[in-house]
């Protein structure tokens, strides 16, 4: 894993990102933080990330129409959702988006990295 | 005393209460076959009367209830509350993916308590788990009609102050919603914000 990757982590609750970026702090050095799928959304028109780790339940839009949007936009950018969701057809809808891995909420740190790991490697 | 929460403690509280509330949606969506949205939660700290007033704007006339109590070095309920209307779809869709039968009126309060029972424990051992606490979990009971045998028991919570999580669930497919809800009592608050820092400094 190539520790100048740039990672964006959407979530609404500051104390998820905090939870994420403690771990992937370990092995990446550019990690930008979003809000909401709106922030997210706009930070994309400008930046390019290697990898975007995504919530579901936010306010405004959700994570489905947030990387809906993000794949209407042309991105391809390789896609983990973290969320406590795990509901069947939630998921199917994710994976329908083309994201890589769907992880629940706590997500261990194994777990995350070597999605990432996946993610990046297998990733446009 | 001070009941104020820091911001880092209310974020770490709601992301525990949407991991619970999340897990035992999971496991319901499985039982029932369908997929079941939920709201962001939110939580609040309030007097007693404040809550009394917060559970008459979610129990309006006709809604039903499953409470399920807790207790150890801190106590509290937890509970979901529906309307009657939303309680018998709920009971419906339950008997028929579970029993395959719908004998209703005979086994509605068990269904609903078994619902209760499934919902409140994910919730609660989210709580329990993160927080390396253990709870004791008291039998769920099921309120018919909850706003008047809830509010006949109101003295028991006069003058305390709680910290209350709530979310709202929907069943699109069927037309059901309901309220989760969670109250502590704050005699052992400042026990359970010990916890809750502990649990901040573990995460972060």
């Amino acid at each position: 894993m190539s520790k100048d990757k740039k990672i964006l982590i959407v979530d609404d609750s500051v104390f998820a990102r905090m939870a994420i970026k403690k771990i992937i702090s370990k092995k990446f050095t550019s990690i930008s933080e979003a809000s909401s799928g709106s922030e997210a959304i706009e930070l994309l028109k400008n930046e390019k990330f290697d990898c975007l780790l995504v919530d579901y339940l936010m306010p405004g839009i959700n994570g489905i129409t947030t990387i809906k949007i993000i794949r209407e936009m042309g991105l391809t950018t390789p896609i983990i959702v973290i969320s406590a969701n795990q509901q069947k057809t939630i998921l199917d809808k994710f994976f329908e988006l083309g994201v890589v891995a769907v992880l629940k909420k706590q997500v261990s740190e194994d777990e995350l990295l070597n999605a990432i790991d996946k993610a990046i490697g297998g990733g446009a | 005393m001070n009941y104020d929460l820091s911001e880092i403690q209310k974020e770490a509280l709601l992301e525990l209460l949407n991991i619970g509330v999340n897990e035992s949606t999971n496991i319901l969506s499985e039982i029932l076959n369908v997929e079941i949205d939920l709201q962001i939660p939110s939580i609040k700290i309030i007097s007693a009367d404040k809550l009394i007033e917060e559970l008459q704007e979610v129990g309006k006339e006709n809604y039903s209830a499953v409470n399920m109590e807790f207790r150890n070095s801190f106590s509290g309920v937890s509970q979901l509350v529906f309307s009657q209307d939303s309680a018998n779809k709920l009971v419906d869709v339950f008997t028929r993916q579970v029993l395959g039968n719908g004998d209703f009126d005979e086994i509605k309060a068990g269904a609903l308590i078994e619902i209760g029972n499934i919902i409140l424990n994910a919730i609660l051992a989210t709580f329990s788990n993160a927080l390396e606490h253990e709870f004791q979990f008291y039998v769920p009971v099921f309120f018919e009609n909850y706003k008047k045998e809830f509010f006949e028991q109101r003295e028991k919570y006069i003058g305390e102050v709680v910290l209350l999580g709530k979310t709202l669930f929907n069943i699109e497919q069927y037309h059901i919603s309901g309220d989760i809800i969670l109250y502590f009592n704050i005699k052992s608050f400042n026990y359970f914000v010990n916890l809750i820092d502990q649990y901040v400094k573990k995460i972060s």
